[in-house]
């Protein structure tokens, strides 16, 4: 996709959100929308690490939740307002992002992924053993009752959330095909000779973390102006770690494209599945389709579609 | 010494040695057959489950439960094997897809035991939860205790196992040498089959144990991901008796750590566990 | 000779576990030489190559490349220096294309900026090991013997030094063996230092200024082709071959 038609979409989506605001009444399409909003941002940051460096976090809900948790800190330390707090949370859990690559990415892959799992259940002790932002007994964060320029503050997340997703996949965008994202996708592909080319793997793999790590934490920013009550049990959910995963696995995990469309398709079924029939059984579905695509259909629909267009061209 | 100190000391063996039982199906499972599965803690909390549901039902004893159910979980592990190894292992794949595929079915083991069970914790009912046996001035749980001894009479059971019966050896030698093995008429992918599903069938009882010890709730095992993965490497990726020991360790140091810093912490000790395996194993990390 | 070698071996011992692949092997290469290196099945080939380029760390020993102390450094950074090594079995890039697997090491090992003149020397590397025009194609679509090419390109893409072939020529027919020849002698000629480790003794023969010979870790002969092929070592390690 040339870069001037992507510009093009990325503000016609930004400004089709703000449309949406002043045309759609009912709150509750932007309550599931940002929902789905996140997880663009969850899915693309997840698979900087994972599908273009070829390192599976299984940990990501630490991540978004130490990103909530920032802005919940900041609330209670000097009222800080949301503005700040998301890069406030952009930082932390960059920083995080780099210690945690800097204990475990020197390990192979395998035990890269084990590692992140044990690695978010030790954050969550820490979180949940620190009584400054409520300990196991959670949090409660009062939505203000105005927005600037909307009528209702959950229009407002809709419009930020919307602007962060823009801005995410912009960044996976770009680094897909600079030379950084090069020299991750040869890490990804062959790490010895990528490293046996010039490539500094374990520098890149750092970067990566961080970048990763940081998008996520953008991604849990708001999060607690969102859901108004925010315990670790529920900001540390392995949901968000699963469908960090799924998403860009069913969208297609080499390209900036498939965890926008793994997270859009994927997110919205579940928005209509947890109205629908239950909000377990929507988790049940994620699952099965994570395994489903997993065996069947690993490169994601965005990689199957290609397939199909090669094809096509001979 | 205390006797405070002797308690925790008490204590953390009998939880290693637990720790242990919970582990054997890992030992089998990435020790010898290399298949990453995090999903064992999930299949022992299944069979947790299964044990409850036989126990509240009608009243087996949960640990004999537990050996009763385990030829069905053999089955299960060989089903699951199968698949993942149809899906997998025929192609050159990287192993982060096969890891993939047991996050998902960690996920959806959990998911199926709340449907089914809600999110309350489950116990169940044996003669031998609640009194305690007296050792000296230390008091031990039989609650505790019965799973340890059972335990212990696990890993002595497999190491004879792996040692004695030509299946063992297999097992044993699928991981160096398929050609050598197919020369003495052993089926590689049957004897991994079968390697697998041992090792889930460990899990149902290792889950008996579990409930033994005290009441579950379908999100626990996730603790026990670290916790397992850092005692088979520290074990020495594939022998029992290595097995026995990493536990024991880890289970004195939670069991310290717990007593005197209190007992949320026990993850954080898991953790730096595996980061300390992972970083003196002489294989394994990247090239240098 | 009196310069000082390129790169040069010192005692270099490696083990794995209880079994010692390297046993106080001592090699040097002067520049612009053509050194051979042979040696029976597990002898250690593929293994001093892994230290040399920094796969793998030594357990004693020195490696000095261009008078500089390189045993600690990190794979990438002996990259950077000019030592560029192929695979034994090929280890392209999968997911990208001929000519980004090139860009890889023009820009990383090489240093260069992209653009026009990158691409233009990617494909001048590609004209050269004959695989004109499929700079666009997937390197997956490429066959064993094409795949061998591409990982000869990418090494000289690095722009080495000293270039380390690790068996590239295995399964070729005899044509291609030769065109492998002339393209590494053309290489040598441009003023690349090459080691070559083969098991078609004619290639090594014909190509080799210096033959050394590796066995069961230990450096059992350094000289001449025609001497070390009349050696009673060397003639006793390859009984049974």
């Amino acid at each position: 996709m040339r870069t001037r038609t992507y510009v093009a979409l990325a503000a016609g989506l930004v400004l089709a959100a703000l449309a949406a605001t002043r045309v759609v009444g009912n709150d509750y399409y932007f309550f599931a929308g940002y929902v789905v909003l996140q997880y663009v941002v969850l899915a693309t940051a997840w698979n900087i690490l994972g599908g273009y460096t070829g390192y599976v976090n299984f940990g990501s809900a630490a991540f978004f939740a130490i990103g909530a948790y920032t802005t919940i800190a900041l609330i209670r330390l000097a009222e800080v307002p949301l503005y700040l707090s998301i890069p406030a949370a952009g930082v932390v859990c960059g920083l995080i992002g780099l210690a945690a690559g800097y204990l475990t990415l020197r390990l192979r892959g395998v035990y890269f992924a084990i590692a992140t799992l044990a690695l978010a259940i030790v954050l969550e002790t820490f979180v949940a053993n620190w009584d400054f932002v409520g300990g196991a007994t959670g949090s409660i964060v009062m939505r203000p009752k105005e927005a600037p320029l909307f009528d209702s503050y959950v229009k407002f997340l809709f419009c930020v959330m919307a602007a962060l997703a823009v801005a995410a996949v912009s960044v996976a965008r770009y680094l897909e095909t600079s030379r950084l994202g090069r020299g991750l996708a040869a890490i990804r592909d062959d790490e010895q000779a990528a490293e046996c080319s010039g490539v500094p793997t374990l520098r890149l793999k750092l970067l990566s973390a961080t970048l990763s790590g940081a998008l996520m934490g953008l991604a849990g920013a708001p999060f607690p102006y969102y859901v108004t009550y925010v315990d670790p049990p529920s900001a540390f959910n392995l949901d968000y770690a699963v469908n960090a995963v799924a998403m860009p696995m069913v969208g297609g995990t080499q390209t900036w494209l498939g965890p926008v469309v793994g997270a859009l398709l994927l997110g919205t079924l579940q928005q209509v599945a947890t109205v629908t029939i239950s909000s377990e059984l929507n988790l049940l579905i994620v699952g099965l389709v994570l395994v489903g695509f997993v065996i069947l259909a690993p490169e994601g629909i965005v990689g199957q579609v290609r397939r199909v267009l090669a094809r096509r061209r001979r | 010494m205390s006797d405070l100190f002797l308690s925790a000391l008490a204590s953390g063996l009998m939880l290693g040695g637990f720790y242990a039982a919970v582990t054997l199906g890992l030992t089998l499972a990435f020790g010898y057959l290399n298949v990453v599965n995090i999903a064992h803690p999930a299949f022992v909390l299944l069979g947790s489950y299964a044990v409850y549901g036989v126990n509240a039902r009608w009243g087996v004893d949960p640990v004999l439960a537990g050996a009763g159910l385990a030829p069905l979980f053999f089955v299960l592990g060989v089903a699951v094997y199968s698949l993942y190894q149809a899906s997998f292992e025929a192609r050159e794949d990287e192993s982060l897809r096969g890891l993939a595929f047991f996050f998902g079915l960690m996920f959806l083991i959990e998911v199926g035991l709340i449907l089914s069970y809600g999110v309350d914790y489950r116990l169940v009912s044996a003669p031998y939860i609640g009194p305690t046996v007296a050792l000296g001035a230390v008091l031990l749980p039989t609650r505790m205790l019965v799973p340890f001894l059972v335990a212990l009479a696990m890993v002595w059971a497999l190491q004879l196992y792996l040692a004695r019966t030509f299946t063992g050896r297999a097992i044993r030698a699928v991981a160096q040498d398929q050609q050598a093995l197919r020369l003495v008429a052993a089926d590689p992918v049957r004897i991994k089959r079968l390697a697998f599903g041992i090792a889930i069938a460990t899990a149902c009882i290792a889950g008996a144990l579990l409930v033994v010890i005290g009441p579950v709730e379908p999100s626990m095992g996730r603790a026990y991901i670290g916790r397992v993965f850092a005692i088979v490497v520290l074990g020495g990726m594939g022998s029992a008796g290595g097995t026995l020991l990493a536990a024991l360790v880890l289970g004195l140091a939670e069991s310290i750590t717990s007593t005197y810093y209190g007992p949320s912490w026990s993850p954080a000790v898991a953790f730096g566990f595996l980061l300390f395996a992972l970083a003196v194993r002489p294989a394994g990390l990247l090239g240098r | 000779m009196s310069a000082a070698p390129l790169l040069a071996v010192a005692g270099v011992t490696k083990r794995f576990g209880g079994f010692v692949a390297l046993d106080q092997v001592s090699l040097e290469v002067q520049r612009g030489e053509r050194l051979g290196l042979i040696g029976p099945n597990g002898s250690g080939k593929t293994t001093l190559i892994n230290c040399i380029s920094g796969t793998l760390a030594v357990d004693a020993g020195r490696v000095r490349f261009a008078g500089a102390d390189i045993t600690r450094e990190a794979a990438y950074r002996r990259a950077r220096r000019g030592i560029a090594r192929s695979f034994q079995i090929p280890r392209p890039f999968r997911s990208m294309t001929n000519l980004d697997n090139l860009m890889i090491p023009l820009e990383y090992a090489a240093g260069a900026m992209e653009g026009e003149t990158t691409h233009a020397r990617a494909h001048e590397i590609l004209d050269l090991v004959g695989l004109s025009g499929r700079a666009g194609e997937d390197c997956g679509s490429l066959s064993q013997v094409d795949l061998r090419k591409l990982e000869l390109a990418r090494a000289l893409a690095a722009g080495p030094a000293l270039l380390i072939v690790d068996e590239v020529m295995a399964g070729l027919a005899a044509a291609e063996v030769d065109e492998m020849l002339a393209i590494l002698a053309k290489l040598n000629a441009q003023g690349i230092t090459i080691v070559m480790i083969e098991h078609i003794m004619r290639a090594v023969m014909s190509f080799s200024e210096r033959i050394a010979v590796l066995d069961a870790g230990r450096l059992i002969a350094d000289g001449k082709p025609a001497d070390v092929i009349r050696d009673p070592l060397v003639e006793k390690a390859y009984l049974g071959e």
